[in-house]
């Protein structure tokens, strides 16, 4: 099983910091993929399209290495729930949008539709298994040589 | 419950301090993006002054003499519904459906183009397009057809999927 939570962290934890690059590059473009969406007031969306990369790069980044990562997982699955949320919406009342999901130029990844509804339901899926059944296995610590401790020792 | 907590309390505060980074290097960035979106008033389209209006003021000059709504999104959008009376010019087919729309768009009138929403870009490349063709008086109902629709304005029936 700690295998295949390994592979989950990484899976998650490589597509959201993938994602957060190039949100962070031009946040102006991930703005405007944001009001795309008419899901938030379109004052928000700059507030939005800046801090939310950065959530993703830290989430990310922390799943990948194994450190707080049950906190990284309920992160990831709060986003990508909002996300898949924000997908449903567009596509039930027909926004003939583009995703915005994996870069900030909205247009190189298509109009949404039931394949990005199927995608960001198996990604949420695949994060919430990370948050319900990690165990703390197969972490950075555990590949640096001699199980270097991130802890203080204990007195002796 | 008190391990969820706590799980939930160290993802606050690793989406804070995220959070806080994101927002301090807009700070020192040489163009730092506004916290507050503002949208434009107006915009410039090939030398043209665009308005860019609300549904509300859009419905001020519904049915209005000289006034024309044009939905430039395509023809699927269209065909689940538009403002009432609104031409179809599809951002993507603008060059190939523009002779067929053409001799119900006399130049002196004036285009109230719409698309979905706020940042949908239709209307703004149909407006361009037009503007190159010699079209002056032209308006971006911003909200998009959304908005219109969700305001009880009048809306046009459906027509067969594909059909002009």
């Amino acid at each position: 099983m700690k295998y295949v939570v390994l592979l989950a962290r990484l899976v998650i934890g490589g597509l959201f910091v993938y994602a957060s690059i190039h949100k962070i590059a031009d946040p102006g473009a991930f703005s405007v993929s944001i009001r795309n969406y008419l899901v938030l007031p379109a004052a928000w969306s700059n507030l939005c399209a800046l801090i939310l990369p950065w959530i993703e790069l830290a989430a990310g980044s922390l799943l990948i290495v194994g450190i707080l990562t049950r906190p990284s997982a309920l992160l990831t699955t709060g986003m990508l729930g909002v996300f898949l949320g924000a997908v449903i919406y567009a596509y039930s009342i027909g926004l003939n949008i583009d995703c915005g999901c994996f870069t900030s130029d909205a247009a190189t990844e298509g109009k949404i539709g039931l394949f990005h509804i199927f995608r960001d339901s198996a990604l949420f899926l695949t994060s919430l298994a990370i948050l319900v059944f990690d165990r703390g296995n197969l972490t950075l610590r555990d590949l640096l040589p001699g199980k270097v401790s991130l802890h203080k020792p204990e007195p002796a | 419950m008190r391990a969820f907590v706590l799980i939930a309390v160290k993802a606050l505060i690793i989406a804070v301090v995220a959070s806080s980074v994101g927002l301090a290097l807009n700070a020192m960035a040489s163009k730092p993006l506004p916290l507050v979106y503002v949208p434009p008033k107006e915009m410039d389209l090939a030398g043209v002054k665009v308005p860019l209006i609300d549904e509300k003021e859009a419905n001020n000059h519904f049915e209005m003499d000289g006034f024309i709504f044009v939905d430039t999104r395509g023809n699927e959008a269209y065909a689940q519904g538009h403002v009432k009376g609104a031409l179809l010019l599809p951002a993507d087919q603008k060059e190939e459906r523009f002779p067929e729309v053409q001799p119900l768009l006399p130049e002196e009138s004036t285009l109230i183009l719409y698309c979905y929403g706020p940042e949908c870009e239709m209307a703004e490349e149909v407006g361009r397009f037009l503007a190159q063709l010699g079209y002056r008086h032209m308006m971006i109902m911003s909200a998009g057809f959304p908005e219109w629709k969700k305001a009880g304005y009048p809306v046009g029936e459906a027509v067969a999927r594909g059909e002009k």
